[in-house]
């Protein structure tokens, strides 16, 4: 039998104590149970949904598939279990989990998670947040399957969530007497303000991955190139970038001590299968500079392009949108294109630099979402044109413009990439169904107004 | 783990018990009570918040002293208790007990309260106040037409075919009647809320009717007219029970295209509401207490009262008016509301009051003697007082205070002596509920941290630093206490104390349904729709009426002020603890989107709100769930949360029942630009 929460929204009334007691029962972090509301704001015509949510145990967990240090087990009764032993901090079960369950604590440099309040089940008694709920819109069930056990507003992740939502479905609101003029018009100001602080906060967030992605791309690039003769790059610089790749990866960690960790789920993680890639690369780099010719050049060629592979992999397990392919072959052409340059055929290098600028075409949507991404894609896209102007001259003083402003494109895209990477998460699919929903309601009623 | 039941003491409806767990003498653990048929499942936010209100390191554990340069210094008990006799035995000698005012809030409810009275009463007397800033105008009304307030179980609200929800906002004040509402829907019951706003238990009815504030007594009124006119009334409930049914009718003159005008509701609408009123099979009304902290809120609730009366809805299961249910307060001599005002004759040597509504300006006109000591305890009279600045400013002038607290409210800061206040598991008690039909004991679970000790002990010690005779006093040894407690109880009748030791109990004078017997304490001993007491002792129309509410000469600003309770607080209390800051939004100024949009504010913006008597800045935020024309803040926001909105309200007195007039106030918004 396995253990899922049932919940009730039409006893749920937003109180908030399920989040409150899970704080003070674990303490873990706020949030680990979140009480979402869709609707907050009352338009009329609109029922106001209350969702309480922390893991939801699934059948089908993507966090403990995805966790490269097995820090993660499923018990007999379902209970999908975080050991903060295994744990080594790098989050990336918080971008498989599409209900937002896994919470990294920065403090301790690991994850934390709803463990069904473990200590109680010991005794036999029910999790916090069930004793908490003071109408009873929460409780616990047991069932062999959880399946159908979810309204039709509450997406499908493949995941198999042992959850039941009870929803009343004539639960749309009351009607309301009188409304107020202009009040179903709602303000859609406040996310647009979310929006324009998350900049700084993503950059620093991400800024290792960023660094990261940047130094295995042109590391990889560079040892494609190595064997074409005339290539002016010396031979350890595969290596080195690769080699800062890695300690780049590492500081970002919750705990470096653990970084070991990363390759045990091998079998499972496309994260394991990343660094199990970069650690041969690295090793293929060095024997490569230390022996040159020692591996054949298809071999390295077809390492690098693997290890760029599977470093698009963590990004695309969780997020399976083709935009993510778009941006990472533009980088990759872009830093062929980039290495190209020190190493002559012009036609090879303005054949790299047309196979960046369509991919760059094809990603316009990036730069119609909000403001820093319009300006980051700008600068992106004005970058290689810019770049071949500063490479015909062929003095040193204009050699060095074209690498900065190369370098700035790159940057851009990089940090770009990081705002199109966006892991699926069901707040915002659910939000998007009940604001469709309120737009076709409101169509309808002006409709009927109309022919009033 | 040691297991207790237990009850929380605050200022709630729902006084909800739950069972605690301790492990080597520190608590635990929380988790239901299942046994109260009211609140059978978890305690609230707060509730929960009770394993961090405990052991908070915010939580005040020893007396402290302000220093000259006006912070604070720990002193021993034996100094704290020292300096404050002195100061009072001082102030008593050279003034009288009258220079020493005694402020007791609602934040802490249980028998133990009464050895403070018993204190001042030995002491000789002091000033204190009258009336109660909550819900005396609807509780007098109550009083004066049905007899005696009361209601049926919370939980046989499940039996309602029809339930009205009055100004009631069970989801965020009491939040297990949501349990009894929803088992009355899945029974096929329809709820309608009455409310400008859109509350959390709007979200749950099927009907929101949102007349503008200060104007429900026009639309019950109206609706009373449309059951009349149409027959609808119960007429052998009226002949047999109702006094004053005939002259009632033939005074109402508002009909529904008149209460249109007034409460903003299309009248068409009003026939609807009043015929599905009249033809519920069983109709019961719920009535809340923010309208009626209006200066017509006696008034609106006589209106209000007066629909399921004339349907015949009272004293039967599924039926009846809810506002208040006083059958556990069984051990009170005098009940509410009776006890806010009592014959002044009763305790004439004792004491001298001052309205708690008009504090500010009745401080101010006391004669001789001027206040010297001031005693503070169980309350925040700094935030939640009306006119709260001439509040702080009247407590400023006077020389000496100690306030009993346990956190450094906006009312500690500016005492001379903090007395560290007791938790609620700290010392036995007992209580009852004005929801909860059960008296429940509190028993004492832990040891109180550090020098705490409760308010029965520092009486206890006050009176023998004074040289005060104890014996006989109501004062109990320390180690009497539960004596005393016990002593308190073994008198009332149809009660069996053991049992109570145990768990809640109903007191078998409990009455289900409420007023079955059809049995009312009134003068005619039946239902007075018109009250001659009414005229006598408040000066109000006989007859329940709809009056303008007041606007304090401040016609010209374009909102009302709601300052309603809201679900992670009681009042001032609860919101300065972690986990409810850690769950819950920082408190803003709602206003409606129309509103907004006509004074240029976006959410998010900062602004200013303002009337004659001062202005607050916060943060805006447009929302549906707000009426245009008025302006909604929390009630019990601290000043250093940015709070203290009470400074806008005018100190002033509901039409009966000395409540205090909160919503009344007008007030503008102003964007502030940084």
């Amino acid at each position: 039998m396995r253990r899922g929460f049932t919940f009730d929204t039409t006893l749920c009334v937003n109180c908030k104590a399920c989040s409150a007691a899970c704080i003070l029962e674990n303490g873990l972090q706020p949030g680990t149970r979140t009480l979402y509301t869709w609707n907050d704001n009352a338009l009329p015509l609109a029922g106001v949904i209350n969702l309480s949510l922390a893991c939801n145990h699934c059948a089908e967990p993507a966090c403990a598939t995805g966790c490269p240090a097995n820090a993660y087990s499923v018990k007999a009764d379902g209970t999908v279990a975080h050991h903060p032993d295994r744990c080594m901090g790098c989050g990336y079960c918080t971008w498989r989990c599409p209900y937002d369950a896994p919470k990294l604590n920065r403090t301790l440099g690991i994850i934390e998670k709803c463990h069904f309040c473990a200590d109680r089940a010991g005794e036999g008694i029910e999790p916090a947040c069930i004793t908490a709920c003071p109408t009873g819109a929460l409780k616990m069930t047991e069932k062999e399957h959880f399946e159908g056990t979810l309204p039709a507003w509450f997406p499908d992740t493949g995941m198999r969530p042992s959850l039941i939502i009870k929803d009343d479905a004539a639960a749309q609101g009351p009607e309301i007497i009188p409304t107020d003029p202009g009040e179903d018009e709602g303000q859609d100001e406040e996310e647009e303000e979310q929006l324009r602080t998350e900049l700084p906060e993503r950059i620093r967030k991400d800024g290792s991955l960023i660094l990261f992605s940047l130094l295995i791309i042109s590391a990889s690039a560079v040892m494609i190139f190595t064997g074409i003769k005339g290539f002016k790059v010396p031979a350890i610089i595969p290596f080195l970038l690769i080699a800062a790749a890695m300690a780049v990866s590492v500081t970002h960690l919750g705990r470096p001590d653990r970084s070991w960790r990363a390759v045990l789920n091998i079998a499972r993680s496309p994260l394991s299968r990343e660094i199990g890639m970069v650690i041969i690369f690295g090793t293929t780099a060095l024997v490569s500079w230390l022996q040159p010719g020692f591996i054949a050049l298809p071999i390295t060629t077809a390492i690098a392009v693997l290890t760029v592979i599977s470093v698009d992999l963590v990004y695309f397990a969780p997020d399976r949108r083709i935009g993510l392919w778009l941006h990472t072959g533009q980088a990759f052409f872009t830093t062929l294109y980039a290495v190209s340059w020190f190493s002559a055929p012009r036609v090879i290098f303005i054949a790299f630099s047309m196979l960046a600028a369509i991919s760059i075409v094809m990603r316009y949507r990036s730069a119609e979402r909000g403001s820093p991404e319009r300006v980051l894609y700008y600068i992106r896209a004005m970058a290689l044109p810019l770049v071949l102007l500063f490479i015909y001259p062929e003095s040193p003083a204009s050699d060095t413009i074209a690498l900065v402003i190369f370098l700035a494109g790159l940057v851009a895209d990089r940090v770009l990439f990081y705002f199109d990477f966006n892991p699926p998460n069901i707040k915002d699919t659910i939000k998007e169904h009940f604001n469709a929903e309120y737009e076709k309601k409101r169509d309808k009623q002006c409709q009927d107004a109309g022919l009033s | 783990m040691n297991e207790f039941i237990t009850v929380c003491p605050r200022n709630c409806y729902s006084t909800c018990t739950f069972r605690v767990f301790t492990e080597e003498g520190r608590v635990v653990r929380i988790l239901p009570y299942e046994g109260n048929l009211a609140t059978p499942e978890g305690p609230c936010i707060k509730g929960l918040s009770y394993l961090e209100r405990e052991y908070s390191p915010e939580r005040l554990i020893h007396p402290l002293r302000r220093q000259s340069d006006g912070t604070f210094a720990r002193i021993s008990m034996d100094e704290a208790l020292g300096i404050i006799s002195s100061n009072l035995t001082d102030a008593r000698a050279k003034s009288g007990p009258h220079s020493v005012l005694v402020y007791k809030g609602s934040g802490y409810s249980g028998l133990s309260n009464d050895i403070a009275g018993n204190f001042w009463k030995l002491f000789g007397g002091a000033t204190t106040t009258y009336g109660n800033l909550c819900w005396p105008a609807g509780l007098e009304a109550v009083r004066l037409t049905m007899g005696e307030v009361k209601h049926n179980l919370p939980w046989d609200l499940a039996n309602a075919s029809l339930i009205i929800l009055w100004g009631k906002n069970s989801a965020e004040t009491n939040v297990q009647e949501m349990i009894h509402i929803e088992k009355a829907r899945k029974n096929g019951a329809k709820v309608v809320v009455i409310d400008p706003r859109r509350t959390l238990t709007a979200d749950k009815a099927d009907l929101l009717i949102r007349p503008g504030p200060g104007t429900d007594a026009a639309l019950a009124l109206a609706m009373a007219r449309v059951i009349i006119d149409r027959g609808l009334t119960d007429k052998e409930f009226l002949s047999r029970h109702v006094t004053g049914f005939e002259e009632f009718a033939a005074s109402l003159e508002m009909k529904p295209d008149k209460a249109q005008e007034i409460t903003g509701i299309p009248a068409d609408e009003i026939i609807r509401l009043a015929v599905m009123a009249a033809g519920a099979e069983r109709l019961t009304v719920v009535a809340g207490y923010g309208l009626q902290r209006y200066t017509n809120g006696g008034q609106t609730i006589r209106s209000i009262l007066s629909i399921p009366v004339i349907t015949g809805m009272i004293g039967k299961p599924g039926c009846g008016f809810n506002f208040a249910n006083l059958q556990s307060y069984i051990f009170d001599d005098l009940k509410e509301p009776l006890s806010y005002y009592p014959e002044p004759e009763s305790d004439k040597p004792f004491r001298r009051a001052i309205s708690m509504a008009r504090f500010g300006p009745d401080f101010f006109a006391l004669k001789e003697p001027k206040i010297e000591v001031a005693w503070i305890e169980r309350g925040n009279p700094v935030i939640q007082l009306p006119g709260s600045e001439e509040v702080r400013k009247a407590l400023d002038s006077v020389p000496f205070k100690v306030v009993v607290e346990q956190f450094m409210t906006d009312t500690a800061v500016m005492a001379d002596i903090i007395l560290p206040a007791k938790g609620i598991f700290e010392q036995a008690d007992v209580l009852g509920s004005y929801w909860n039909p059960y008296v429940q004991y509190k028993p004492k679970i832990v040891d109180p941290p550090g020098e705490v000790l409760p308010e029965s002990v520092i009486y206890w010690r006050l009176a023998q630093i004074m040289g005060l005779n104890v014996s006989d006093a109501g004062i109990p040894a320390p180690e009497d206490y539960d004596n005393w407690l016990t002593e308190r109880i073994s008198h009332t009748p149809g009660f069996l104390r053991e049992e109570l030791m145990l768990k809640p109990v109903i007191p078998g004078q409990n009455e289900h349904p409420a007023y079955g017997n059809m049995e009312f304490e009134t003068p005619s001993g039946r239902i007075e729709l018109r009250s001659d007491r009414a005229v006598k002792l408040w000066g109000v129309n006989p007859l329940p009426t709809w009056e303008p509410p007041d606007d304090f000469g401040e016609k010209h600003l374009p909102f009302r002020l709601m300052t309603p309770n809201i679900g992670s607080r009681i009042h001032s209390q609860f919101g300065n603890l972690d986990v409810i800051r850690n769950v819950t939004e920082e408190p803003v100024w709602e206003i409606s989107v129309a509103d907004a949009r006509r004074k240029g504010l976006r959410s998010g913006d900062t602004v200013k709100v303002f009337n004659s008597r001062g202005e607050v800045t916060g943060i805006v935020k447009a929302t549906a769930r707000v009426k245009s024309g008025s302006l909604v803040y929390p009630n019990g926001i601290w000043l250093k949360e940015g709070g203290g909105v009470n400074r806008l309200i005018a100190p002033s007195e509901t039409d009966m029942g000395h409540g205090a007039a909160f919503h009344n106030t007008r007030v503008d918004i102003e964007k502030l630009t940084t």
